[in-house]
C-alpha cells in the first residue's frame, strides 16, 4: 500500500510527522515578510499620530475621510468576503452609531468618550436584525439588509425627536476650539481604523475565520464537520456592525451634524463594494488597497461629477468578471504574496518563511 | 446510426485529473458495457463525451466528424444524446412535457412520442404528472424516454439501475433490446456487471481513470476482469499517475 | 365607502407595483438572477420615451412603441455580453456586477439629463377618471392594471402551452441538463432578459406619468418590485401580483391615517413576509437561497 501523504494541519510547528517520512514539516501562520508589514505599519501609525502637530487641516481633514474608507472597505470585507455575506444595508449601522452619539451627546457625555458606545448600539441593533435575516442568503440577504437600512431611514424621517428628515446637530462640541476638536477627530479616526483593520485580521486568523471561510466555500461541508454555521455567520455580521457604528459615531463628530439622507444612503454600500472588488475581495491586503486608490480618485477626479462614479462602476463591473481576484488578488495570489497572511503555510522543517 | 471513436482523452475537474489516455470505439449496432469501481470515471467519461466536462486533451469523433470542441447543446443537437446518472428529470414539467424537450431531432427516426409510450407502458398512463411525482423506476423510464425522443445517434446511459428496485431493473433490462434493435450504438454504464455483461458485445472496464481491460462480454475472463476492476493487489498506482486533490 | 375606495386605489397601485415587478419575477425564476439594476433600468427607458417625445414631438403612446423594442433589445445584449459571464463566474458575482450597472445607469442618467425631476405628458390621460358610485377609476391606473394581468397571463400561457416556454421551464428547473437535451440556452435566456427590461420600462413609463421621472428613482422602484417578488413568491408570476396588491392596499390604507408611515408601512410587511414565510405566498421552499 502506497504512502500517501501523511499528517494534517494539526501538526504543531517543528514537529515530526510520521516516523518513516522523509522529511519534518513546519506549519506556521506567520511569515517574514508579515512581520516586516507590522513593524512599517507601527512606523506608518506612529507618523500619522504626529501629523496634527505638523501639517494643517487641508492634510489631516481628508485623512479622515481615507481612514474611513479603509475601516469600512475591511468591515465590508469580512462579511463578503470571508464570511460570505453580501450586505447592501451597512449603512443601517452607519446611521445608528451615529444617532447613538448624538442622543449620548445630547444626555451630556462627552461625544468622544461615547464612540465605544456606538459600537455597542450598533452590535445590539445587528444581533436583533440577524434574527430577521438568518435565513437568507445571496440576492435575498443583500435586498434584505438593504430594505432594513430603508426602513431606518424612513423611520428616523418620521420622529422629530432624532431631528427628523432634516436632521441633527451635535451641539456638544461646538464650545470646543476647531483646531483641538478636528485634532482629536483625526486621532479618533485613526484609531478607530486601526480597530477595525486589526480586529479583522486577528479575527480571520482565529478559529473564527477559518470556520466562516470553511462557511463561505462550502457550507454543506462545513457544517457536516460541526462547524456552526449560523453562529459564525451571525458573529461576523454582529462584530462588522459594531465596526460600522465606530464608523459612524466618527462622521457625525467630523461633521457636527447628522442627515439622515445621507447617512443612511446606498452609496455608502456602493463606495464598500467598490473598493473591496477593486481591491481584492478576500484578502486583508486588498481593502485597504482598494479604500487608498477610491479615496485618491475621488480626489483627483470628483470634479467630474457623475462621469467619475460612473468609470469606477464600469471598473469594478471589469474586475468581477475578468479578474475576480481583485488588483491585489491578483498580483499577490499567483505569486503567494501575503503580507498579512491568513491561512497555514506547511514548510519543511528549517526552512524559513520568505 | 453512427459510429463513435475516442482516443487518448484526458479530462478532469479544475486541477483533479480524471481521465487519463481513454481511447475506445463504438460500431453501429453495438452495445459496450463500461464498468468499473466508484471514482475510476464512468460518469466523467460519459460526462465529456457528452460535452459537459470539456476534455483537457484528446479527440472524439462521432460518424466520422470531430466533435471535440463542440459545446453540450450541440452534441444533443448532432445526436449524442446522455441519460444522466441519477435520472434528472425537469421536476416541474409533467412527464410528457419532460419527454417534448428535446424537440430538434423529433422527426429524423423511429422514437415517436407513440413509439415511447408504446415502449413504456408506465410513462404512458402517467403522461400528465409531474415529473416529481413519479416514483424511481417510473422517472427511470422518463428519463430514458426523453433521450431516446432526441433519436440519437449515440446513446450514453448512465448507471440506469441506481437506486432502483431489482424487479424494475428487470423490466428495463427486458425492454432493452427493443432499444438496441433500432440500431443505435450504446455506451451502457452499469454497476451490476453481470447484467452488463449480458447486455452488450463487448466490455470496457476503468481504473483510476485509465482502460484497464477491452474484451468480448462473452468470452471475459473473470480473473483478468477482477484485477482490471481493483487494480493490481500488490503494486503502488503507476508512478505518472496524479495525486488525488 | 371611502374604505372600499382606499382599497380599490391600493388594489391599482398594486396593479403598478405588480407590471414593474413582473420582469424582475421572471428574470429571478428562470435564471436565479436577482437583477439589481432593474429599477434603474426601468427609469432608463422612461427617460429615453421622454427623450423620443421631444425629439419627434410625438405623442406618449408612440414613443412607447419605439421604445419597448429597443428595451428588448437592450435587455438581450446585457444578457448577453454581461449577465451570462456574471451567472458562470460565481454565486456573488451577479450581484456584485447588477449592483455597479445600477451605479452606472443613475450617473450616466444624472449626466444626460440632471437631477431634476422630469415629467412625461399624456395629455388628458393622466387625470382622466371614470366613476361608479363613490368609486374613483382613474384610467392610468386602470390601464396599468390591465397590463399587469395581460403581461402577466399572457407570459403564463407562453410558458404553458407553447415549445419555446416548456424549454424555457426546463431551463429554470435544471440548467446542466436542458443543455445536454439540446436547449439552446443563450438565446433563451436572452429572450428573458429582453422581456422583463421591456416590460419594466413599460411600467416606469407609465408610472412616471403621475410622479415624473428623476435618475435616483431606480432604487425605490428596485426595492418595491424585489417586495413584491418575495411576497408573492419566487417563480409565481401571479404571486407577484398578489404581492403587489398586497403592498399596493397597505400602503394606500396606511396613507389615510398617516401619510409619512405609509412606505415604511409596506416595508414592515415585507419583512414580516420575510420573518414568517420566507418562501412567499405561492413559492417553494427551496426558493429561498
Amino acid at each position: 500500500m502506497s504512502a500517501k501523504h501523511a499528517g494534517g494541519p494539526t501538526a504543531a510547528a517543528g514537529s515530526q510527522v510520521r516516523p518513516g517520512v522523509a522529511t519534518a514539516v513546519s506549519v506556521s501562520q506567520w511569515s517574514r515578510s508579515a512581520t516586516v508589514t507590522v513593524a512599517a505599519s507601527g512606523v506608518a501609525a506612529a507618523v500619522l499620530i504626529t501629523l496634527p502637530y505638523v501639517v494643517g487641516t487641508q492634510v489631516t481633514q481628508p485623512l479622515v475621510t481615507l481612514f474611513l474608507l479603509v475601516a469600512m472597505a475591511a468591515l465590508w470585507n469580512l462579511l463578503a468576503g470571508y464570511a460570505g455575506m453580501i450586505s447592501f444595508g451597512q449603512q443601517a449601522y452607519l446611521g445608528i452609531g451615529a444617532y447613538a452619539i448624538y442622543l449620548i451627546g445630547r444626555a451630556g457625555v462627552n461625544p468622544f468618550a461615547a464612540i465605544p458606545l456606538a459600537a455597542v448600539a450598533s452590535g445590539l441593533a445587528a444581533a436583533g436584525i440577524f434574527l430577521l435575516l438568518r435565513p437568507l442568503t445571496g440576492g435575498y440577504f443583500a435586498v434584505a439588509s438593504w430594505v432594513v437600512a430603508e426602513c431606518l431611514f424612513l423611520y428616523v424621517t418620521t420622529q422629530g425627536w432624532l431631528g427628523g428628515a432634516t436632521g441633527a446637530g451635535l451641539q456638544q462640541l461646538s464650545a470646543m476650539a476647531p483646531l483641538v476638536r478636528q485634532a482629536d477627530t483625526y486621532w479618533v479616526a485613526l484609531a478607530v481604523m486601526a480597530v477595525c483593520v486589526a480586529g479583522v485580521y486577528l479575527l480571520v486568523r482565529s478559529r473564527f475565520g477559518l470556520d466562516s471561510r470553511a462557511v463561505h466555500d462550502e457550507p454543506a461541508a462545513a457544517a457536516a464537520m460541526g462547524v456552526e454555521v449560523q453562529r459564525t455567520r451571525r458573529m461576523a455580521y454582529i462584530l462588522a456592525a459594531a465596526g460600522a457604528g465606530l464608523v459612524g459615531g466618527v462622521l457625525i463628530i467630523s461633521s457636527l451634524y447628522i442627515d439622515p439622507g445621507s447617512v443612511f444612503s446606498v452609496n455608502y454600500s456602493a463606495d464598500m463594494l467598490f473598493m473591496v472588488v477593486i481591491g481584492g475581495l478576500g484578502t486583508m491586503e486588498g481593502p485597504i488597497i482598494g479604500a487608498v486608490i477610491f479615496f485618491a480618485a475621488q480626489q483627483v477626479f470628483a470634479q467630474y461629477g457623475a462621469w467619475y462614479l460612473l468609470g469606477i462602476g464600469a471598473l469594478a463591473i471589469g474586475v468581477v468578471l475578468l479578474a475576480p481576484a481583485g488588483l491585489w488578488g491578483s498580483l499577490a495570489g499567483r505569486r503567494g504574496w501575503s503580507l498579512l497572511p491568513v491561512g497555514y503555510r506547511v514548510r519543511p522543517a528549517g526552512q524559513g518563511a520568505p | 446510426m453512427t459510429t463513435l471513436t475516442v482516443r487518448n482523452l484526458d479530462a478532469g475537474y479544475q486541477d483533479f485529473q480524471a481521465l487519463f489516455g481513454v481511447s475506445l470505439d463504438l460500431a453501429e449496432g453495438e452495445t459496450v458495457a463500461l464498468i468499473g469501481a466508484n471514482g475510476a470515471g464512468k460518469t466523467t467519461l460519459l460526462m465529456t463525451l457528452a460535452g459537459a466536462l470539456r476534455p483537457w486533451r484528446g479527440t472524439i469523433v462521432m460518424g466520422g466528424e470531430d466533435i471535440t470542441a463542440d459545446p453540450d447543446h450541440q452534441r444533443a443537437r448532432s445526436g449524442m444524446v446522455l441519460v444522466p446518472e441519477g435520472r434528472r428529470l425537469f421536476a416541474s414539467l409533467t412527464v410528457e412535457e419532460n419527454i417534448l424537450v428535446p424537440s430538434t431531432r423529433r422527426g429524423a427516426g423511429p422514437w415517436t412520442l407513440e413509439a415511447l409510450y408504446d415502449l413504456f407502458p408506465i410513462v404512458a398512463a402517467r403522461r400528465s404528472h409531474r415529473a416529481a411525482a413519479l416514483s424511481g423506476g417510473e422517472q427511470q423510464a422518463v428519463a430514458i424516454a426523453r433521450a431516446l425522443a432526441a433519436n440519437p445517434q449515440i446513446l450514453l446511459m448512465d448507471e440506469v439501475s441506481l437506486g432502483l428496485a431489482p424487479a424494475v431493473v428487470d423490466d428495463f433490462y427486458g425492454l432493452l433490446p427493443r432499444i438496441q434493435a433500432s440500431g443505435v450504438p450504446i455506451l451502457l454504464v452499469e454497476q451490476d456487471i453481470d447484467r452488463a455483461l449480458a447486455a452488450s458485445s463487448r466490455a470496457v472496464c476503468l481504473l483510476e481513470g485509465r482502460v484497464a481491460l477491452a474484451a468480448e462480454s462473452a468470452t471475459l475472463d473473470r480473473d483478468e476482469l477482477v484485477s482490471a476492476y481493483f487494480g493490481s493487489p500488490s503494486g503502488p498506482a503507476a508512478p505518472d499517475q496524479e495525486v488525488r486533490a | 365607502m371611502t374604505w372600499l375606495n382606499d382599497t380599490l386605489q391600493g388594489i391599482f397601485l398594486g396593479g403598478a407595483y405588480a407590471l414593474t415587478a413582473v420582469g424582475l419575477s421572471l428574470m429571478f425564476g428562470v435564471m436565479r438572477l436577482v437583477n439589481l439594476a432593474h429599477g434603474d433600468l426601468a427609469v432608463c427607458g422612461t427617460y429615453l420615451v421622454t427623450t423620443v417625445m421631444a425629439a419627434l414631438g410625438a405623442p406618449l403612446w408612440v414613443a412607447l412603441l419605439i421604445m419597448l423594442p429597443l428595451a428588448f433589445l437592450f435587455g438581450a445584449l446585457l444578457q448577453l455580453a454581461l449577465f451570462d459571464r456574471a451567472l458562470s463566474t460565481g454565486p456573488m458575482a451577479p450581484l456584485l456586477v447588477t449592483f455597479g450597472l445600477s451605479v452606472m445607469i443613475e450617473n450616466l442618467l444624472l449626466q444626460t439629463y440632471s437631477a431634476n425631476v422630469r415629467g412625461v405628458p399624456a395629455g388628458r390621460f393622466d387625470v382622466a377618471a371614470g366613476h361608479i358610485g363613490g368609486l374613483v377609476l382613474p384610467w392610468l391606473s386602470v390601464l396599468k392594471l390591465v397590463l399587469a394581468v395581460a403581461v402577466i397571463g399572457g407570459l403564463s400561457a407562453v410558458l404553458r402551452l407553447t415549445a419555446w416556454g416548456r424549454r424555457v421551464r426546463a431551463t429554470s428547473d435544471d440548467l446542466a441538463v436542458a443543455r445536454l437535451q439540446g436547449v439552446r440556452v443563450r438565446p433563451l435566456f436572452a429572450a428573458v432578459t429582453g422581456i422583463a427590461i421591456a416590460a419594466a420600462a413599460l411600467a416606469g413609463t407609465l408610472n412616471a406619468v403621475t410622479t415624473g421621472v428623476d435618475p435616483t428613482l431606480g432604487t425605490l422602484t428596485l426595492i418595491f418590485a424585489f417586495e413584491a417578488v418575495v411576497i408573492g413568491g419566487l417563480g409565481s408570476l401571479w404571486g407577484t401580483l398578489a404581492g403587489g396588491m398586497m403592498l399596493g392596499v397597505t400602503q394606500v390604507l396606511v396613507s389615510q391615517v398617516s401619510v409619512p408611515y405609509a412606505t415604511l408601512a409596506s416595508q414592515l410587511l415585507f419583512l414580516v413576509v420575510l420573518a414568517a414565510r420566507p418562501q412567499g405566498l405561492f413559492g417553494s421552499a427551496l426558493a429561498v437561497s
